[in-house]
């Protein structure tokens, strides 16, 4: 027998409504230079496309089990493709963004369709490589990337509609698409791909004998992660009109994965947390100064002991304990009651 | 006599110097339980390695229906339906028993990441999943942790998300093992209930017992080769196969 389900609005369906309610009152509402200054609107807006970034980490480290330190590497694609789209040959940001986005697919399903020969460690290894490979040629390919001048001038992204002049109409647009992103990884959680992964991840074997294409799913999770990482760079981009190679070395990729491990890995709200918290403390922690990075890294130690779940998965374990916690106690409470009634009916 | 399913033919697996199957030749037909046993180390797990796919075999062939699937990788045959169990269950630990059981309804939708994104409704599951969970015999709560669930339930869960993807051959590697009586019982109606609906059973078990009143034929393995085939009162008493067990006599020499 299964337990009856529970009544009434699912927990996806009320996570939804929540998601188009917030999207709607910040748009409307909330970015305001009374609310917040233009310096931590900007930083705002950047932890938001580090969020878009780590969502693909998400699919990747938290559905499929497999570390990558492509993150960098492919959102630098996204961030060089648009910046030379649109000021080299002058298109539209938004075709641009759409343009590089779609290159960053098919160049991930390609370098996946390779990487992906190799399993566990080796693979993320091969992974800093390709990242590191990508930064040579950021930096080094003067012609088309400027190497390390970079690209500047950038135009403002333009959605034809709604143009961007500042950064708190970027937040606006950013936030939208980073709730789309969001709702998406959201649903594919739910999905046979998900699941897939999901097994992939706890047993190899287990997955390919539930008739599971172990390889071909692991390079889709692999483009699934290049797309995101390609959309945030192109965001990135046309949000700081500028871009140097900086940025998309091989150690901002750990960042990321240390984003989604601190926000948990099993949580597509903790990729959120994780983005959000570091990006926006070290901006107030700058009273620090140089032992910031003193400060930070015995944190992410800590953490690693305290919370190896990260934050989300520290709040689902707490869950589950009173999960187990209150279902005992009803089934204690049961049997009480048969007890007092068979008392009850030795006495009389 | 029902149709051959699965037919082994001629088949050798050697790892290194140590042979796991020699000439192994085996039939499992509709409806049947094909029983597999032997001593620790004959051989029984890896032959199911060798047809569910995760070993290549070194030669021979595996047919599935008629068709040669010896070349085949493992989820292919995963989706011509070849299913199995596991000695230890294999589930995905960090997941509900809800998606741990909806993999195997996956693997009877087959449907593509994108169909499934868009919300395709496959094959409605619930009224099965209650009948074999009867046969099973426990109340399951969905959104249960799979590894909060006892051993038991855990062993049988495995058995009950593999016919949920209606498979036309199910392995069942030692369902009965670290079970007590009355879950044993139910491990059999359950592979009974496969049986009804024309599965072919291959199983392999060490509860000698259960083997002797389930299976319809039994196959016995040691060293790699097959040393007794036939029903099973016959192979019980079969002097190759009790020598096997029991440690042989000097006579031969």
């Amino acid at each position: 027998m299964i337990k009856e389900k529970r009544k009434g609005l699912s927990l996806t369906a009320s996570v939804y409504l929540l998601a188009v309610l917030a999207c709607v009152l910040t748009f409307v509402f909330f970015p305001q230079k009374s609310v917040i200054n233009k310096y931590m609107m900007k930083v705002t807006n950047e932890g938001l496309i580090y969020f878009i970034a780590t969502l693909g980490l998400c699919v990747m480290l938290g559905m499929g089990g497999q570390v990558t330190f492509s993150t960098a590497g492919m959102m630098g694609i996204g961030a060089y493709s648009t910046a030379i789209a649109t000021t080299r040959f002058g298109m539209a940001t938004l075709p641009a963004l759409l343009l590089s986005v779609v290159l960053g697919g098919l160049l991930s399903f390609v370098i996946g369709l390779a990487l992906f020969r190799l399993k566990g460690s080796y693979f993320s290894f091969a992974s800093i490589g390709f990242t590191t490979l990508l930064f040579t040629v950021f930096s080094n390919w003067m012609e088309v990337t400027g190497g390390p001048d970079g690209i500047s001038r950038i135009p403002k992204l333009d959605l034809y509609f709604f143009q961007c002049g500042n950064y708190y109409d970027y937040f606006r647009v950013y936030f939208v698409v980073a709730i789309l992103c969001f709702l998406i990884v959201l649903r594919m959680r739910r999905t046979s791909f998900g699941r897939s992964l999901a097994s992939v991840r706890d047993d190899e074997i287990a997955a390919s004998c539930l008739g599971i294409n172990t390889y071909m799913t692991k390079v889709f999770s692999f483009v699934i992660a290049g797309v995101f990482a390609c959309l945030a760079g192109a965001m990135y981009a046309l949000h700081s009109n500028y871009i140097s190679p900086e940025p998309f070395k091989y150690d901002q990729s750990a960042i990321y994965l240390i984003m989604v491990m601190l926000g948990g890995v099993d949580s597509t709200f903790g990729a959120f947390i994780g983005s959000m918290l570091l990006t926006i403390l070290p901006e107030n922690m700058r009273f620090l100064k140089s032992y910031y990075k003193l400060v930070y890294g015995v944190g992410v130690i800590i953490l690693m002991v305290v919370m190896p779940m990260g934050i989300m998965g520290f709040v689902t374990m707490l869950k589950n304990k009173l999960r187990a916690y209150f279902k005992k106690r009803r089934a204690d409470a049961f049997q009480d009651e048969t007890e007092v009634a068979q008392d009850g009916g030795m006495l009389t | 006599m029902a149709e051959c399913l699965l037919e082994v033919r001629n088949v050798n697996k050697s790892f290194g110097g140590v042979v796991t199957a020699e000439n192994v030749n085996m039939t499992v037909e509709g409806g049947q339980i094909r029983g597999l046993i032997g001593p620790n180390g004959a051989g029984k797990t890896t032959l199911l390695n060798l047809i569910s796919g995760i070993y290549e075999v070194d030669s021979g062939i595996i047919l599935f229906k008629g068709k040669d699937i010896t070349r085949l990788p493992a989820h292919k045959r995963a989706r011509l339906g070849i299913g199995r169990t596991f000695q230890q269950p294999r589930f995905m630990n960090r997941a509900s028993a809800k998606d741990n059981l909806k993999i195997g309804t996956d693997l009877l939708n087959q449907f593509g990441y994108i169909e499934s994104f868009f919300g395709k409704r496959g094959h409605n599951f619930d009224q099965e999943l209650n009948e074999l969970l009867e046969i099973a015999g426990f109340i399951l709560d969905f959104e249960d942790p799979i590894t909060s669930l006892p051993y038991g339930q855990q062993k049988l869960l495995e058995i009950v998300r593999i016919l949920l993807a209606r498979p036309a051959v199910v392995l069942v590697d030692e369902p009965a093992a670290g079970l007590n009586k009355q879950e044993q019982e139910r491990a059999a109606q359950l592979l009974y209930k496969a049986v009804s609906s024309g599965t072919g059973v291959v199983l392999i078990e060490h509860t000698m017992d259960m083997v002797m009143s389930v299976c319809d034929r039994i196959t016995v393995l040691n060293f790699g080769r097959v040393i007794a085939e036939g029903l099973p009162r016959e192979i019980a008493n079969n002097k190759q196969v009790i020598e096997a067990y029991l440690g042989g006599g000097d006579d031969d020499a």
